[in-house]
C-alpha cells in the first residue's frame, strides 16, 4: 500500500525531524518523494540567487573608484545586500509554504517573490545605467 | 494499452537524492565564497581584524563541511526513502537560509563601515 494512503488511513504523519519542525509540517499526508525534494532543490536554487545578489553588492563596493558615482555605487551596493539577505529568509518561508501546499494536496502557491525580485533588479540596471551615462 | 516497464519501489526517485546532494555542494561552495569574499573585502577596505577573522573562519568552516554535510544529506534521503517516511529538509533549509542572511548582514555591515 502506498506510503500516502497509509498517512490518511492512520490519520497521522510520521514526518521526521525535530519537534518544530514537525509541528510546521503536521498537516495533510506525506507527498511523494520526489516533489519533496526538487522543492528541496529549488529553494537552494533560490538561496544561490540570494548570495549572488551579495556578492555584487560586495563586489560593487570593492571596486568602486570614481568619487562622482561612489555615493550612488554604495547605495545600489548596500541595496542589492540587504535584498540578498531578505530574499535568503523568504526563500525559507517559500519551501515551508510549497511543502505545507503538497501535504495538502492543494497547487503550488504563485511567487510573488520573483516578480518582486524581477522589478528590483530592472529598476536597479535602470537606475545604474542612467549614473553610467552621466559619469561618462 | 501500457507499455512503460514498472519500476521496483527503490528505483522510482531515479538520481533525484544524487542531485539534491550535489545541489547541496555547490550552494555550500557558494556560502564558503561569499564568506571569503566578504572577508576579503573587509581586508581591503582596513576593517577591524575580528570581522575579518571570523569571515575567513566561516568561510573555512563551511568549505570544510560541505563534503561532509551533502554527503550526509544524501544518507538521511536515501535512509527516510527505505524507511517510506516523508523526506523532511527543514533543520538544514532553515540554517542554510539563517547563514544567507548573517552573509547580508555581514556584508552589509563592511558597506556601511567603508562608508564611514
Amino acid at each position: 500500500m502506498p506510503h500516502e494512503v497509509l498517512s490518511a488511513v492512520s490519520g497521522h504523519t510520521d514526518t521526521p525531524g525535530p519537534r518544530w519542525a514537525r509541528r510546521l509540517l503536521s498537516v495533510g499526508v506525506d507527498p511523494d518523494p520526489r516533489f519533496s525534494l526538487a522543492n528541496e532543490r529549488t529553494f537552494l536554487a533560490w538561496i544561490r540567487t540570494s548570495l549572488g545578489m551579495i556578492a555584487l553588492g560586495v563586489g560593487i563596493a570593492t571596486f568602486v573608484s570614481t568619487n562622482a558615482s561612489r555615493g550612488f555605487s554604495m547605495l545600489v551596493a548596500a541595496i542589492l545586500v540587504v535584498l540578498g539577505g531578505i530574499l535568503g529568509t523568504l526563500s525559507w518561508f517559500r519551501w515551508l509554504n510549497v511543502e505545507r501546499s503538497m501535504r495538502l494536496g492543494r497547487g503550488i502557491p504563485p511567487s510573488r517573490t520573483a516578480i518582486y525580485l524581477a522589478l528590483a533588479i530592472s529598476v536597479l540596471a535602470v537606475l545604474s545605467l542612467a549614473v553610467i551615462l552621466t559619469v561618462s | 494499452m501500457n507499455t512503460e516497464p514498472e519500476l521496483p519501489s527503490d528505483m522510482s526517485t531515479g538520481l533525484q537524492p544524487e542531485r539534491t546532494s550535489l545541489a547541496w555542494s555547490r550552494t555550500l561552495v557558494v556560502v564558503a565564497a561569499i564568506f571569503g569574499i566578504i572577508g576579503v573585502h573587509a581586508l581591503v577596505t582596513s576593517q577591524p581584524r575580528p570581522l575579518i577573522l571570523a569571515t575567513t573562519a566561516m568561510s573555512a568552516a563551511v568549505l570544510v563541511g560541505s563534503t561532509h554535510i551533502a554527503r550526509r544529506r544524501l544518507d538521511i534521503i536515501k535512509r527516510d526513502m527505505h524507511r517510506h517516511t516523508a523526506v523532511s529538509a527543514a533543520t538544514p533549509t532553515i540554517a542554510v537560509a539563517g547563514l544567507t542572511s548573517l552573509a547580508g548582514i555581514l556584508a552589509l555591515i563592511t558597506i556601511i563601515a567603508q562608508s564611514w
